[in-house]
């Protein structure tokens, strides 16, 4: 028995010392968000002292914080429900329709995955300029769903190419209309894949910080993620406050993960195909 | 029967939507850069010169560009070893066959739903040379000789954010590691062990071959996020000290928005598309050939 456990004994220390790791700059992140600047330089590891929880309101008045976060969910679901409902769309022939033409296509959506939002960034800058949607969400949403095109059709046309074929039929025999096919009975069976490329989505869109830096940077149409950034321009080392706009920022996100953690490590994982 | 047979096929107008964004905001800008990264274009004058390759031979004569293609280099293969290392020993760590793995796996991959920007400011603090937890953490163990400026020191700034991005995606690299570890016949290790292999030999000999789909895809998608280094670099050191820490992504932002020079940022755009490129390529070659040996 104690052989076993001193066999044991490294891999479980090993163990809680990633723990620590992992788990200690969330919690130093809370602790912090909840104490002044004096108090924290007097604890380092964040250990004690008393809560203010005025920071919250503080942070988030100072930052018009309801702004972002109004900015933030708008823009993150609009793109994110556009992109199911476009990308679905345009798998469902690629999907169901056989020869050259379908592969093709497949191809020319699929190829995108390889691009780097950084290439065609000066030319999306004079686009959105010259169809009047440079600093506008609207600009940044479009932006959104194309660039999730790639990953959105290739996840799709897959998964619906292992549906049976059946259904689509019986339902055509019916007199049902292609549209009526798609909408009533392709689209719910994608259930399933259609939350993971939700979830995806939403925690890409929802931490992006690329796009919002250059078309979103001003104090009316920040995002979550300038708001944090940006306050510490305004305020540099006020940490008693930035500590308060961080948790603002992430609480979202980690509330979803600890509920639908499967779902988001599905969905994650399924981005791996992204370049 | 004829008219029937094409009534039957799925039309095309459902791509109508999907082709026109991706076409209008995605691959005609694309396009574009080709074009712009041969111009000496500011962002606003509408008058701009064909400049031909002059951008791309210029960056090298300029030294910050330069500084930033090593450093770009620099995160993603420090990036792709360390979140492998890491990544492999999380995953053979909870792979136990426990409950409380579930538990450590969530921990561990935590990371990867929080934004960078979040994560970039959290280590900041920590590793701040003055207040931060790290160097309080390393006098009270007693090692304050270790106690360093992680991110304002020339030498260290670079791995300091390094090892941040190592923190964020080794936890991704567990999970894919351990869906393939769980792929790995149980008969194989026990054949393994019949011949009297040690756990680590069991490891080395037997486990890690059979890994190697695990591996193709974490090198690939560790060198990508390390060539696109970007939100880490801004929140953390701004590149600085000097350019220690400046990666190819940031420099693209300074040169556009900060000192209006789009033909040059785009240039830079297109050099780092052309090594995602060649990765890619590499990956695909390396997948290929697998498949036919498989």
């Amino acid at each position: 028995m104690d052989r076993r456990l001193m066999q044991r004994l490294p891999k479980l220390l090993l163990l809680l010392l990633f723990t620590f790791v992992y788990a200690y700059p969330l919690f130093m992140l809370l602790s912090f968000s909840l104490k002044n600047n004096g108090s924290m330089y007097a604890n380092p590891l964040g250990l004690s002292g008393e809560f203010h929880w005025g920071n919250y309101s503080e942070a988030w008045s100072r930052s018009n914080f309801d702004v972002a976060l109004w900015n933030s969910v708008t823009i993150t679901f609009i793109s994110a429900l556009l992109i199911l409902l476009i990308g679905s769309m345009a798998a469902y022939p690629l999907a169901r329709r056989k020869g050259k033409g379908a592969t093709l296509l497949q191809g020319f959506f699929v190829a995108g995955l390889i691009v780097p939002m950084q290439l065609n960034l000066i030319p999306l800058f004079k686009l959105l300029h010259s169809l009047g949607l440079s600093r506008t969400p609207l600009g940044v949403i479009f932006l959104y769903i194309a660039f999730g095109m790639p990953l959105t059709v290739f996840l799709f046309s897959g998964f619906i190419r292992s549906l049976p074929k059946e259904l689509e039929e019986a339902a055509r025999i019916d007199g049902c209309s292609g549209a009526g096919i798609f909408f009533r009975i392709v689209l719910p069976l994608m259930k399933p894949i259609g939350t993971t490329v939700f979830i995806l989505q939403f925690l890409t869109i929802w931490n992006d910080f690329f796009l919002p830096v250059v078309f979103l940077n001003t104090e009316k149409l920040k995002t979550v993620q300038i708001a944090v950034y940006s306050f510490v321009g305004q305020y540099a080392n006020d940490w008693s406050h930035m500590f308060p706009m961080i948790v603002l920022s992430v609480a979202p996100v980690l509330a979803l993960y600890v509920f639908l953690q499967k779902y988001i490590i599905a969905g994650i994982m399924s981005g791996a195909v992204k370049g | 029967m004829l008219k029937s047979k094409r009534f039957r096929e799925v039309s095309y107008a459902f791509a109508i939507p999907a082709l026109l964004f991706y076409c209008v905001f995605f691959i005609y800008p694309s396009l574009q850069s080709f074009y712009f990264s041969m111009t000496d274009w500011n962002g606003m004058d509408p008058h701009y010169r064909f400049t031909g390759l002059d951008n791309f031979l210029g960056l090298w004569n300029d030294g910050r560009f330069g500084a930033a293609f090593r450093n770009t280099i620099r995160y993603a293969v420090g990036l792709t070893i360390g979140q492998i290392v890491f990544g492999l020993l999380l995953a053979v760590l909870v792979n136990r066959g426990r409950r409380a793995d579930n538990w450590f796996r969530t921990v561990f991959f935590s990371p990867q739903v929080i934004s960078m920007i979040a994560i970039g400011y959290i280590w900041s603090y920590i590793l701040d040379p003055i207040n931060g937890s790290l160097n309080y953490l390393l006098d009270w163990l007693g090692l304050s000789s270790l106690q360093q400026d992680w991110l304002g020191s020339f030498k260290l700034a670079i791995w300091s954010v390094t090892g941040v991005s190592v923190w964020q995606g080794a936890g991704w690299c567990m999970v894919i590691f351990l869906a393939n570890l769980q792929s790995v016949p149980q008969e194989y290790i026990e054949a393994a062990s019949m011949d009297g292999a040690t756990g680590l030999q069991r490891f080395r000999h037997v486990i890690l071959p059979l890994l190697a789909p695990a591996f193709t895809i974490t090198i690939v998608t560790g060198m990508i996020a390390g060539l696109k280094m970007f939100d880490l670099v801004m929140v953390m050191t701004k590149g600085g000290p000097g350019f220690a820490t400046e990666s190819i992504s940031s420099i693209i932002y300074n040169t556009a928005f900060l000192d209006n020079r789009f033909g040059e940022a785009t240039a830079m755009g297109i050099v780092m598309f052309l090594i995602i490129l060649v990765i890619t390529a590499i990956q695909l070659w390396a997948l290929n050939r697998r498949g036919v040996e498989a």
